[in-house]
């Protein structure tokens, strides 16, 4: 399912910011930064493979997330910007990703797009490689139909996201080894 | 029905009849109470530290399918709630259900996507 070999994976270097909480199981390898206030769920997989990658603040990564920097050897840093929020088994190869983007389950996003802020990927949805996808369109449907999101209110997400996040903050830690940073 | 034969060494096998593989990530085990002769195959991911999960009788959650309570506004706040699964349900392979509730004899198909909130009512079928 997932396209990883144990071989080559890099060593694991991770800074974890203040109030993030990083599941045990989740798979992190090589130089990899979480903001503060972020939350990854067990089975999720972040694979600096090429260059590192940095992950903004306030963002949930949920279960079987994959996250892989493929840009080719010497490629610079991912960065994944705050209130984002990748649903389960989503797998994000972007270049980069702005703030409060929501990629639903099971989406593949290829490697080189660059998702601006605002982005909604749906269900199951690829988006091809080196696609610029301006603020605030929703990807949805058989044949990746854009449509800007007119109404949409930023206020809104951020505020259900930062009281699921609260939630989150507080159950997972109950039931989870939590991982810190290294050095 | 064809008979699925099993590597008895890779299932744990509970009092009452459910057969728990190995390799399933179960967290919240005192939250997901599976009613009897239920199959979790490997590679499933049971999330019952976000909220109760239960799993009717005969149910079988095939490989790599993730059950993730979903989150629901309750009184003006946010809430994980439980997911209740009924009896006679397949889940196949791939699968991600965050629903609320699946009613009985369920089929649902390979890598099929089930989001936040939903409700299957008894005897669907959810098509791949």
């Amino acid at each position: 399912v997932f396209p990883l070999t144990m071989a080559a994976r890099p060593p694991k270097v991770l800074t974890v910011g203040a109030n993030a909480v990083v599941c045990q199981e989740a798979d992190i390898f090589g130089h990899v930064t979480i903001g503060s206030g972020s939350v990854i769920h067990p089975k999720c997989t972040i694979l600096a493979e090429d260059g590192p990658i940095i992950i903004g603040k306030d963002n949930i990564l949920e279960e079987q997330c994959v996250i892989h920097n493929c840009g080719g050897t010497g490629a610079g840093p991912m960065i994944l910007g705050d209130c984002n929020v990748l649903e389960v088994g989503s797998r994000v190869k972007c270049k980069s990703m702005g703030n409060r983007c929501v990629v639903e389950a099971k989406a593949h996003v290829h490697k080189g797009v660059v998702l601006h802020s605002d982005v909604v990927v749906g269900a199951k949805i690829e988006v091809p490689e080196g696609e610029d996808v301006p603020d605030g369109t929703v990807l949805f449907g058989a044949t990746r139909e854009h449509n800007q999101m007119g109404t949409f209110s930023q206020e809104a997400h951020t505020q259900l996201l930062a009281r699921h996040l609260e939630i989150l903050r507080k159950t997972l830690p109950h039931f989870h080894h939590t991982q810190k940073s290294t050095r | 029905f064809t008979p699925i034969f099993y590597d008895a060494s890779e299932f744990l096998e509970t009092n009452t009849g459910n057969k728990i593989s190995r390799t399933a990530l179960i967290r919240g085990s005192g939250h997901i109470h599976p009613t009897g002769k239920v199959i979790i195959k490997t590679n499933a991911i049971l999330r019952g530290d976000l909220a109760g999960i239960k799993i009717g009788k005969f149910s079988i959650i095939e490989e790599n399918v993730v059950i993730h309570p979903c989150i629901a506004k309750k009184k003006k706040d946010l809430k994980y709630t439980s997911c209740t699964i009924g009896e006679h349900v397949l889940i196949g392979q791939g699968s991600i259900v965050c629903a609320k509730k699946v009613g009985n004899c369920v089929e649902i198909g390979e890598n099929c996507i089930i989001s936040d909130r939903c409700s299957i009512e008894d005897n669907s079928l959810v098509l791949p």
